[in-house]
């Protein structure tokens, strides 16, 4: 008879895990990206990444530059010369956003496994000690996942390179308006100086700082959006505490509590008092204000409250007007 | 109501004040207040919750944290301690009611 020790079944666990990790692994190269084109390696003539052809075209853009009669020809070289880096540093960021993502699904998927392998093992297991050792092992990989989540930023990773994305867009944009200017309106050392942008705007440091610059503008763009409230005076405060009583008052009165003449009055006092003050009344007609029902009394006070916040002159009549109906 | 700017090169009391009349005045409660950005503008942001038009709420103090934790008087709550300019100075402030 097999003896079912905790070792042994905590062996078989860690067996079936590696197991189960190596299938997985070994069936997503099946999933691999396409291949790269032969234009893109080193060693092909025209490939961006060609030293040579790089240095051939910096050359002629050395001395078509030197010549005034071949000024059209520098600009259209020095565009090439341009493109040449953006290829390449299109290159480099597809392939740095490619491993990115890699290196985050293999752990991802480790830790997925490993979890999984621990829960089946727990169900499969006879015995207390075993399972208590297996729900240990799997409570601290749980904690240890929620660690990388959280100091690995997984999530924060995403949010950049979208920042990335659009960043070298905008980028982009400026560079393909520029590249129709003559090479004296825009000579080569100009346009690197775009290009460095472009790469910078494919990093992290990059995503980072124009993410904080883009969040500081949208957040000083919101405050400007917002509206002042004027400082109130001493007298203005004790005219709004009349207000609020007074309003407070009628509208306790329309609770369903009250005799039905107590909330009639309190509804006529009320639709008095907007009928005061119709500027602030978004064209509603007096005809109109006497159809409202008590739910559309409130909305409609409710508005013309917030207007008396920045239209105070009106506040003494809305209260005279529901006094005087007292 | 929407969120809205406040002076912050005003005295504490009058920005109490203006706090208090906009609660009374939209039947409101302040949720938070504290300085807007940019910083350098001297500007406070209130955030404004809408309470019943049948409620009327203990009004609104102001008071400066000048050391560690605000002291709130029993029966009393705190409504938020925040950053805000204050006679045109970045001071702590506890908003009590």
């Amino acid at each position: 008879m097999i003896m079912r020790t905790p070792d042994n079944t905590a062996r078989r666990f860690m067996t079936m895990a590696v197991l189960t990790l190596i299938v997985t692994l070994s069936s997503s190269n099946e999933l691999a990206a396409q291949q790269k084109p032969l234009a893109f390696k080193e060693n092909t003539e025209l490939s961006p990444n060609n030293a040579v052809r790089y240095k051939e075209l910096a050359d002629l853009y050395k001395q078509q530059i030197a010549d005034k009669d071949k000024m059209d020809q520098a600009a259209l070289t020095r565009n090439r010369l341009m493109f040449l880096a953006i290829d390449q540093i299109d290159l480099n960021f597809y392939d740095f956003q490619k491993n990115t993502r890699k290196k985050r699904a293999l752990l991802q998927t480790v830790l997925d496994v490993l979890e999984i392998g621990a829960k089946t093992a727990i169900s499969i297991t006879n015995g207390d000690r075993a399972k208590t050792l297996i729900a240990e092992g799997l409570g601290f990989l749980q904690l240890s996942r929620a660690a990388v989540d959280k100091n690995f930023s997984l999530r924060e990773t995403q949010i950049l390179f979208n920042k990335m994305v659009t960043k070298r867009s905008q980028v982009l944009g400026s560079i393909l308006t520029n590249s129709v200017k003559s090479a004296e309106q825009y000579p080569f050392e100009l346009a690197l100086v775009d290009v460095i942008n472009y790469y910078k705007a494919g990093t992290f440091e990059g995503a980072l700082e124009n993410l904080n610059i883009d969040t500081g503008a949208e957040a000083n763009q919101a405050t400007n959006n917002l509206e002042e409230i004027k400082v109130a005076t001493r007298a203005e405060l004790e005219t709004s505490v009349l207000l609020r009583a007074t309003i407070a008052s009628l509208f306790k009165k329309l609770a369903p509590a009250n005799p039905p003449a107590v909330r009639e009055e309190a509804r006529k006092q009320l639709k008095a008092g907007l009928k005061a003050v119709p500027e602030l009344l978004d064209g509603l007609t007096p005809d109109e204000v006497d159809q409202l029902q008590d739910d559309e009394l409130d909305r409609v006070y409710r508005q013309v409250r917030q207007k008396l916040v920045r239209d105070r002159d009106k506040m003494k009549t809305l209260i005279n007007a529901l006094r005087e109906e007292n | 109501m929407e969120p809205s700017i406040i002076d912050g090169n005003a005295n504490l009391s009058a920005q109490q004040d203006t706090l208090n009349f906009t609660e009374n005045t939209a039947s409101v409660k302040t949720m938070s207040y504290g300085i807007g950005t940019p910083a350098s503008s001297h500007r406070n942001v209130a955030t404004f919750e809408d309470v019943p038009q049948t409620e009327i709420l203990p009004p609104l103090t102001l008071v400066e944290v000048t050391n560690g934790q605000p002291v709130v008087p029993a029966g009393k709550e705190l409504v938020f301690v925040s950053d805000v300019w204050v006679s045109g100075v970045v001071k702590k402030v506890a908003g009590i009611r």
